[in-house]
C-alpha cells in the first residue's frame, strides 16, 4: 500500500502515535512526530513509497518532537532522534522537514556497513550507473535533479550505496535536496518536478526537497552497475567539460568522499579499488544544465 | 603462400622490436609519493561526522560537547575561503585553476593571505594558506605539522565553534608550552597524530 | 645502502596495491592511509608486490623500464626511495640469507 492511499487524518494519527511505518529503499523506518510540517513533507513527497503493517521490521526508531513542551511555543525547536539517542542539538521547529531527511542520513549512514557509502549522487540510464561525488556546493543534486526530471533513473541523491559483498549500486531513491539558488534553477528546468515546503534559514541557507520519480521509487530492489565516475563542479562562468581523470586519483577523490571507509578498512578500499576498475572516471566543470544533460545522456549509450 | 610469407615477415618483425624504454626527466623524479591521504580520525570511527557536515548542524555525538574540526583539505579549497575566520586572510587569486578539478593546484593560485608568523609565534613567512595547500601531504613531518596548527586555529577561531581547543591553546600547542593527552606530550609527531584526531576525515 | 638486503613488503600483509596506466595506489591497512605513487615508485612495486627483491634486483628492472639524462644517479635514487617508503612502513628491508 503506497503512502498517498492513505487519509491525511490516518497519517497525522500514526505520525502522533506508535509511528508511521514505511520502506525506504532497503530500509524500513518508523517515524514519529507531532509536528504537522513532518506529516505535509511525507504526503508531498513519500506518497509512492510503500507503508508497512506493525508486524514489520523496523531498521530505524527515529522521531521529530520539540525538546520541551515549553520549547514549543518560545522559540520553539525540534529534535531528531534514533532509537531514544539525540545524535544532533535542536533545530528551529520550522526546520522539521529538512531535520529528518539529515537525521535519515545520520541512521543510514551511521548503521549500513554491509555498503561503502559514498557522498555522492547516483543516476541510471540504459543500465549504467553514473556516480557523482561531491562536497557541498559542487552541483551534484542540481545535476541528479535535471538528469531526473529528463528521464534517468534515481538510485539516490545524497549517499551511493556500493555494496561491499557485490560491487553493485543498491538504490536509496528519496527526495532530491537542494538548496538556495539551485531550487529557482531546477524550478525553472523542470516546472512538473514536485517540490515540497522550502525551509529557510538552515545552515546551509534555504533548502527545498524534489519529490523522487515514482517508477524509481518502484525499483527500490533493483540494484545497478556502475559505470561512470563523474567529480562535478559548478562554475557560472563554465562552459561543459569533462576530462578524464586517472583512476588512481579519482579513488583518492571518491575516499575523500565515504562516509565509512574508515570503519570498513581494507574492504572498503578493495570495495572503491573494484569500483575504480569497472568505472570511467571523469572531472566535470559546467554551468549549463541542458549542455551537462545532453553530454550525460550520449555518454550514456 | 604469399600471405603465409607475409606473416612470418610480421612475426619475425615482432621478434626482432625491443620493448621501447620510457624517458624519465630528473624533475619527475622528486617525490615517493604524490599524494597521500592519511586515515580518517578515530573520533570519526561512527561514520557520523560527513553527516554532520552535511546537515550543517553541531551535535554532542563524541563524549563532551566538543565537535570535530576541519582539516587541512577543507581550509585549503576556495570554494570555502569566506569561511576562514576574518582575523585571518585567505589571499587573493592571481589566475584560474587548470580545470583538472583538482584542489590543490586552485589554491596554489592564491598569495597574499595570513602569514603563519603573525598568527603564531616565530619568524615564518610562509602564508597560512600555503601550510594548508600543500603542507598536510609533505613529508617533512615540521611542515606537516604547521599544515594542522593552521587547520586548528582556523578551526579554533570559528564563531561559534565548539572545537576542542581554544585559539590560545592552539598558538601555546605551536610555541610548545602546551602538551597533548594523555601524556601532555609535546612530541612534534605526537601532536600532529593527535590534531588529525581533533579533526573530520 | 642495501647491497646485501633484501627489500619487500611487510611480512604480516598489510600492504595493498593497486594499479593503473603508470600511476599505482598503495593502501596501509595498519595506517589506514592510502598513498599515490608515479614514476619509478610504480616500478619498484610492481616488482614488489610479486615477490621480494634485492637492490641490484629493483635496478636492474629500473633500467629496463626507463631511460634518464646522463648525470642522474639510479642508485642514489632508488636508495632514497627505499627509505622512504620504509619510513612509510610500506617495505621492509631484511638481510639477504641466500649464498
Amino acid at each position: 500500500m503506497k503512502l498517498e492511499t492513505l487519509s491525511k487524518k490516518t497519517v497525522f494519527r500514526a505520525l502522533n502515535s506508535d509511528g508511521l511505518r514505511f520502506t525506504i529503499g532497503g530500509f524500513n523506518v518508523c517515524l514519529s512526530s507531532s509536528v504537522p510540517a513532518v506529516a505535509e513533507h511525507l504526503l508531498s513527497l513519500y506518497g509512492a513509497f510503500d507503508v508497512l503493517d506493525n508486524t514489520a521490521f523496523i531498521d530505524f526508531y527515529t522521531a521529530l518532537e520539540p525538546p520541551s513542551k515549553l520549547r514549543r511555543f518560545f522559540r520553539p525547536q525540534v529534535n531528531f532522534s534514533f532509537d531514544g539517542y539525540f545524535p544532533f542539538k535542536p533545530l528551529p521547529y520550522k526546520q522539521a522537514s529538512a531535520m529528518f531527511e539529515w537525521g535519515l542520513n545520520w541512521c543510514i549512514a551511521s548503521h549500513s556497513h554491509q555498503y561503502l557509502i559514498i557522498h555522492a549522487s547516483v543516476v541510471v540510464r540504459n543500465r549504467k550507473a553514473f556516480i557523482f561525488p561531491g562536497v557541498p556546493g559542487s552541483g551534484k543534486s542540481t545535476l541528479c535533479a535535471a538528469l531526473v526530471s529528463r528521464g534517468w533513473r534515481l538510485l539516490s541523491d545524497e549517499m551511493t550505496l556500493l555494496s561491499v559483498s557485490d560491487g553493485c549500486v543498491y538504490p536509496l531513491p528519496r527526495p532530491i535536496s537542494l538548496k538556495n539558488r539551485s531550487i529557482d534553477v531546477i524550478q525553472e528546468f523542470a516546472p512538473d518536478a514536485v517540490m515540497g515546503s522550502i525551509v529557510k534559514n538552515t545552515a546551509k541557507g534555504s533548502i527545498g526537497h524534489v519529490r523522487p520519480p515514482d517508477n524509481s521509487v518502484a525499483q527500490y530492489n533493483t540494484p545497478a552497475q556502475p559505470a561512470k565516475l563523474i567529480f562535478p563542479k559548478y562554475d557560472k562562468d563554465s562552459n561543459t567539460v569533462l576530462t578524464t581523470l586517472s583512476k588512481s586519483r579519482a579513488l583518492l577523490k571518491v575516499t575523500e568522499n565515504c562516509f565509512n571507509y574508515n570503519i570498513l578498512g581494507v574492504k572498503g578500499f578493495n570495495s572503491l579499488s573494484n569500483l575504480i576498475d569497472v568505472s570511467d572516471c571523469y572531472d566535470f566543470k559546467y554551468s549549463n544544465l541542458e549542455e551537462a544533460v545532453a553530454l550525460f545522456t550520449d555518454l550514456a549509450h | 603462400m604469399n600471405k603465409q610469407k607475409l606473416n612470418e615477415s610480421a612475426a619475425h618483425k615482432e621478434v626482432g622490436v625491443e620493448k621501447r624504454r620510457r624517458f624519465i626527466k630528473s624533475a619527475g623524479l622528486a617525490a615517493p609519493v604524490v599524494l597521500t591521504l592519511s586515515s580518517p580520525s578515530v573520533f570519526g570511527a561512527a561514520g557520523f561526522s560527513l553527516s554532520q557536515m552535511m546537515s550543517g548542524n553541531t551535535s554532542n555525538v563524541v563524549t563532551g560537547s566538543c565537535t570535530l574540526g576541519q582539516n587541512p583539505s577543507y581550509w585549503r579549497n576556495p570554494a570555502y575561503k569566506s569561511y576562514w575566520p576574518t582575523s585571518f586572510s585567505y589571499g587573493t587569486n592571481g589566475g584560474e585553476g587548470n580545470g583538472n578539478g583538482n584542489g590543490n593546484t586552485a589554491c596554489g593560485n592564491y598569495s597574499g593571505g595570513t602569514k603563519f608568523k603573525n598568527a603564531f609565534s616565530g619568524n615564518d613567512s610562509t602564508t597560512m594558506l600555503s601550510y594548508v595547500c600543500t603542507g598536510s601531504t609533505s613529508s617533512d613531518p615540521a611542515v606537516k605539522l604547521k599544515a594542522y596548527l593552521v587547520a586548528a586555529l582556523l578551526n579554533a577561531s570559528t564563531p561559534n565553534s565548539n572545537y576542542i581547543y581554544t585559539a590560545a591553546q592552539v598558538l601555546q600547542l605551536q610555541a610548545g608550552i602546551l602538551g597533548v593527552p594523555p601524556n601532555n606530550s609535546k612530541d612534534p609527531a605526537v601532536v600532529l597524530a593527535f590534531l588529525k584526531n581533533t579533526m573530520n576525515p | 645502502m642495501f647491497e646485501n638486503n633484501l627489500i619487500g613488503l611487510p611480512i604480516i600483509a598489510v600492504i595493498h596495491c593497486r594499479f593503473w596506466d603508470d600511476e599505482c595506489v598503495i593502501y596501509n591497512q595498519l595506517t589506514g592511509d592510502v598513498h599515490l605513487i608515479d614514476g619509478m615508485g610504480v616500478e619498484v612495486f610492481k616488482v614488489l608486490s610479486k615477490k621480494a627483491a634485492s637492490r641490484i634486483q629493483l635496478l636492474k628492472n629500473l633500467n629496463s623500464v626507463f631511460e634518464w639524462e646522463m648525470d642522474f644517479n639510479a642508485e642514489d635514487f632508488l636508495d632514497n626511495l627505499i627509505n622512504e617508503y620504509q619510513k612509510l612502513g610500506l617495505v621492509e628491508v631484511t638481510k639477504n640469507t641466500c649464498a
